[in-house]
């Protein structure tokens, strides 16, 4: 086999012990690219904060130059890649520019001396795997870049930061975005660098779909974090001005936050503590059986970089009523009809309520839930997404 | 192998469940050293795990009490009770300047020694702890883990070169599929 197909993805987002959905999307571009590849290297770089008190970090930091590269070992992960784990310790700073610096030097540490043997590097999250990929790149290697940060506004409000972000495009082969909001507002911000930019999907698992479709659309499916971005507050005040008309309504929240007990609360006080079934974190690998035991996928986020999941209760036969968060108007552009419905990000409960019971009212003849998946599948499943990389790696498919 | 699980924030509490879980299983003996947190909230321990709790959260810097009665009671309690009526806004300023320039200051003195007090006893426990357990795999699974092993780890790496060090109990096969 030609070495040329030995890749290394650097990501500061990776499912761990701790946290098995963060950074999943990345885990499953891993498992979408492989085929065809000889090789495949992870390297998670994961933020951990200590001290920022000069004697003691000094420890701290002497400490890890001596741990790093003896605690550097692969450990086997999807589709045959290996998967180097290390944590970048970062004095605590709200400077994304220092955080991106510690994410090159740990990962320079850990090789101990050594460079990134892969000639090809896709990198998430430019700031931190893009600069750690680039400063630990051999001569010669080309390094991709996808950005998927619902926080690169904050960073590039940073001079410090929006000057090495500036350096880290120039040095890359290639910027992915996810959404047409990240695409924006880069474009926005380095126009230079418009040439560069492209759109990627993160690839979404279509094997699993419910035998048939919903019947009727009782069982509601929230998917999100409970945090303020997501207004599940907003979705819980529909849900029950619904749910006053069909008490047969039914809510289940997957997702955890800081807003939990809150909503909690508001679940108490709106009456609605039989219909709302709060599960907390979901395993990736159970979101498809859990689209399909549900009749609808709910989503009342403000702002979403990429519509996730949306494109899996649709793969999973389920239709949607989301609002135009950036990503999922995006996803649904020309199927909304046939997927469901899109509602304007407004403040008023009763506008999604509204929407929900249009839709339905139009359930199920005038959905197309067949014609919606066909036009996603083609664009977001493992086969299409990991296609997409190779024909831009290598100028083929695999 | 004999592993000590070391953290002292226990802000990792799923992922060292079920890494101690894997160790048992793969026939390792597992002890942990942990801060408990608030009603041992969140830990989901297999039994075989040794478990020491920390506790050095319920450790606290006294302060002195003519500290407490002359700078914080009397004068602020003295304010209260003038700033009614015409005074409550002169009052509220004063004690609003108090607070900044005397009972802010002692507040951060006081969490100051705190933090020292707790660091120590978390240090002298784990040191006692290692002492008798005599670990040769150390998993330090949290930021905090670090910070606490930059106090004793090298010294146990220079008098037991072979211990093992990781930041999570990740043996082969491991990877991400089981996780």
């Amino acid at each position: 086999m030609s070495a040329r197909r030995h890749v290394a993805v650097v990501t500061p987002w990776y499912p761990d012990a701790q946290r098995p959905y963060r950074g999943s999307f990345v885990q499953a571009m891993v498992e979408a690219t492989a085929p065809g590849l000889d090789s495949v290297d992870v390297y998670h770089l994961d933020g951990w904060a200590v001290t920022r008190e000069p004697e003691k970090l000094a420890r701290v930091r002497d400490l890890q130059h001596r741990l790093l590269p003896r605690a550097l070992a692969p450990a086997p992960a999807v589709a045959g890649a290996r998967l180097y784990r290390l944590p970048v310790v970062i004095e605590r700073s709200r400077e994304h520019a220092l955080h991106a610096r510690r994410h090159a030097e740990w990962l320079r540490v850990a090789l101990d001396g050594k460079q990134i043997e892969a000639d090809l590097i896709h990198a998430h999250v430019p700031m931190y795997g893009g600069y750690a990929a680039l400063e630990n790149a051999r001569p010669g290697a080309r390094v991709y870049l996808t950005e998927h940060s619902s926080f690169l506004a904050d960073v590039l409000a940073q001079e410090e930061a929006r000057a090495l972000y500036d350096e880290i495009l120039d040095r890359s082969a290639g910027l992915f975005v996810v959404g047409e909001p990240l695409h924006r507002l880069i474009e926005d911000v380095f126009p230079h660098h418009a040439g560069k930019l492209a759109y990627i999907a993160n690839p979404i698992d279509f094997r699993v779909r419910r035998p048939e479709p919903p019947i009727a659309l009782r069982r509601w499916l929230s998917v999100a974090g409970l945090i303020e971005r997501k207004r599940l507050d907003h979705l819980l005040r529909a849900f029950a001005e619904c749910r006053a008309q069909d008490p047969d309504l039914r809510l289940t929240l997957a997702g955890e936050g800081e807003l939990r007990r809150q909503l909690l609360a508001l679940t108490s006080e709106l009456g609605l503590d039989d219909a709302v079934d709060f599960i907390g974190a979901v395993e990736p690998g159970d979101i498809p059986g859990l689209m399909a035991d549900h009749d609808l996928l709910v989503h009342t986020s403000r702002h979403e970089t990429f519509g996730v999941v949306v494109v899996e209760a649709l793969a999973a036969g389920t239709p949607v009523l989301v609002t135009r968060s950036g990503g999922s108007d995006q996803v649904l552009e020309g199927i909304e009809e046939d997927a469901g419905a899109l509602v304007d990000v407004v403040d008023d409960p009763s506008v999604f309520a509204d929407a929900y019971r249009s839709l339905r009212d139009r359930y199920p003849g005038k959905v197309d839930l067949d014609r919606a998946r066909d036009h996603l599948r083609a664009k977001y499943s493992y086969e299409a997404v990991g296609d997409h990389h190779h024909r831009i790696w290598f100028g083929d498919a695999s | 192998m004999n592993l000590l699980f070391l953290a002292p924030q226990a802000s990792r509490k799923r992922a060292v469940a079920i890494e101690t879980r894997r160790a048992l299983d793969d026939g390792h003996h597992v002890v942990l050293v942990a801060e408990a947190g608030v009603n041992r909230e969140g830990w989901d321990l297999d039994p075989r795990v040794e478990v020491e709790w920390l506790q050095a959260n319920t450790i606290d810097a006294a302060e002195p009490r003519a500290t407490a009665l002359f700078a914080r009671k009397l004068p602020l309690g003295l304010l209260r009770r003038v700033g009614r009526g015409p005074l409550r806004k002169p009052a509220d300023k004063a004690a609003r300047r108090w607070k900044r320039q005397v009972t802010n200051p002692l507040d951060a003195d006081r969490r100051r020694r705190t933090e020292a007090l707790r660091e120590r006893h978390r240090l002298e426990r784990v040191q006692a702890r290692i002492e008798a357990a005599q670990p040769d795999w150390l998993v330090l699974c949290e930021s905090a883990a670090i910070e606490l092993a930059a106090e004793f780890v090298p010294a146990l790496l220079d008098a037991h070169p072979d211990t093992r060090a990781t930041y999570a109990y990740e043996p082969l096969p491991g990877g991400d599929r089981d996780r």
